[in-house]
């Protein structure tokens, strides 16, 4: 089979997507599947993943496509992520969540990173309240509650210094 | 196609991705934000409960995490902990729950709790320790590690990888070789007292406590502990001014053979050994009178007339340290033996 054979993708909704060879091999479900059965012929069902989600997915893919360190890409966990993919994850919660789901799904690992990385950021050095804003969540303990797991987890002992 | 409300929705494995992203201050925050968050995050920050210096201040994380048991945190935690490294076993016994389900690995360092502290503790271990590694103060107090918390320690036999005590004397001949006898899975062994031979024979293995059963800890990679009680015909000369027989065990030369050779049959079996630690270097500073005294004598001969070649199938050690030891594995013989045998082992470390 040649590297530039196309092919053919459905999405949750029938939404039929052609790609190259290479762009579907970023995802590992997809490469070994059709390393299994070879080329079918035939478009490739994904019930789990919304159209507007598997282009957003095909997107990341088809920039990284020459990236010779795919794989490793984001391993870092201390790095900065780079600009291009930074402006990637500026997109509204939900499609943050369903993206690392189809990330999860598809065994796009570098994706995965990146998008748990992003929703580490929006945690990342924020106090519970602003934490709380951030994702819209009520608080949900009494302040007894709230005090007593405060106790517990006094910051500094867990604290890296 | 439902929206996933919050990523508390998200599948287990990439919640736990997250985690590896978020410093543990961020998580103690997190733990705050409502309940399902604290479910979510709150084993992240009880898996390993670890020590730590602050500002040169040793003392001060014992402080602030005494104030958190005090408040209840064990009992609400304790059973999250996989790995616990602290110095003050009373208090943290004081407040933990009487069983620690998850804890398969504890640290002690500079532990000034003693036997009957460390047999509660393990004893509370009822998942089963895998880690067991003590470095104690030694105090007039007496023992730390004793026969209590050897009692407690074998019932995790089976379980069992790393036993490593520095400075923690007490661990008896028998129940050390108990505990050879009946850890399949141990893979580190390494048992150092503060107090030499022959004042004080504990967290020193007895030759004929070794020959009497065999080993079933065949994959053990790190092996340190005196081994004792062998006598030793070939040593003659006065030692530090007084006749040998002082200074090592009685026997005919015929049991000093067999055991040597019991002794060296089940090290040999150890095929995947790569550290052999029979002997440490405990007082450089000592004058000759002292350090003589200090020697090991009723040791191991490592020579090739009692029976060394039976540990030519360790071919994988690296590591061999025979300090303070009377050995003669200097010679020509059993260095070109070495070489040809335990073609890893760099030198060995003599004095």
């Amino acid at each position: 089979m040649s590297a530039h054979s196309q092919i053919l993708l459905t999405s949750s909704e029938g939404t039929e997507f052609l790609i190259d060879r290479d762009i579907a091999d970023k995802s590992m479900l997809l490469k070994c599947m059709l390393e299994d059965i070879g080329e079918i012929g035939q478009a490739v069902p994904l019930p789990n993943v919304s159209g507007p989600i598997l282009t957003k997915v095909i997107e990341y893919c088809t920039h990284h496509r020459d990236d010779p360190n795919f794989l490793s890409a984001n391993d870092d966990v201390t790095a900065d992520i780079d600009e291009w993919d930074l402006e990637y994850c500026k997109v509204d919660q939900g499609t943050l969540y369903e993206l690392i789901l189809a990330a999860n799904y598809l065994d796009i690992k570098p994706l995965m990173d990146l998008t748990c990385k992003t929703v580490a950021n929006m945690i990342k050095a924020k106090s519970p309240e602003e934490i709380r804003k951030t994702f819209n969540i009520t608080n949900d303990f009494t302040p007894e509650e709230e005090d007593q797991v405060r106790r517990e987890n006094g910051k500094d002992w867990v604290d890296e210094h | 196609m439902t929206r996933p409300p919050s990523f508390t929705n998200i599948p287990q494995e990439l919640q736990g991705l997250l985690v590896t992203y978020l410093s543990n201050s961020d998580l103690v925050n997190c733990v705050l934000v409502c309940k399902s968050w604290n479910q979510l995050f709150i084993q992240s920050i009880w898996r390993h409960v670890r020590r730590k210096t602050w500002n040169h201040d040793e003392d001060l994380w014992d402080d602030i995490f005494l104030q958190s048991c005090e408040a209840g945190a064990l009992r609400t935690n304790g059973h999250l902990i996989h790995t616990l490294d602290i110095n003050d076993l009373e208090s943290f016994l004081e407040h933990a729950p009487l069983t620690l389900p998850s804890l398969t690995s504890a640290e002690f360092v500079d532990l000034d709790d003693g036997d009957e502290m460390i047999a509660d503790f393990i004893e509370r271990c009822t998942g089963g320790l895998k880690e067991l590694v003590i470095n104690s103060n030694y105090n007039d107090l007496g023992v730390s590690f004793g026969s209590g918390s050897a009692d407690a320690l074998l019932k995790h036999a089976p379980t069992l990888e790393i036993v490593r005590m520095e400075s923690a004397p007490c661990f008896e001949s028998e129940d050390i070789q108990k505990l050879l006898c009946s850890a399949p899975n141990l893979k580190e062994l390494y048992l150092f007292g503060l107090e030499r031979r022959p004042e004080n024979v504990d967290g020193c293995l007895d030759a004929q406590d070794i020959v009497a059963s065999e080993w079933v800890c065949t994959d053990l990679e790190v092996f340190g502990c005196e081994i004792g009680n062998i006598p030793r015909l070939d040593i003659t000369h006065d030692i530090a001014g007084r006749p040998s027989k002082e200074f090592i065990a009685e026997g005919s030369r015929q049991e000093s053979i067999e055991l040597h050779r019991g002794v060296y049959a089940q090290l040999g079996r150890l095929t995947k050994l790569r550290e052999l630690t029979l002997g440490i270097a405990l007082w450089p500073n000592l004058d000759d009178d002292m350090w003589e005294h200090e020697r090991l004598y009723d040791c191991l001969a490592m020579t090739l007339e009692s029976g060394l070649d039976l540990m030519k199938g360790l071919r994988e050690l690296e590591v061999v340290r025979l300090d303070a030891m009377e050995v003669y594995i200097d010679r020509d013989e059993e260095q070109a033996w070495v070489k040809k045998h335990w073609p890893k082992v760099k030198n060995i470390l003599l004095n």
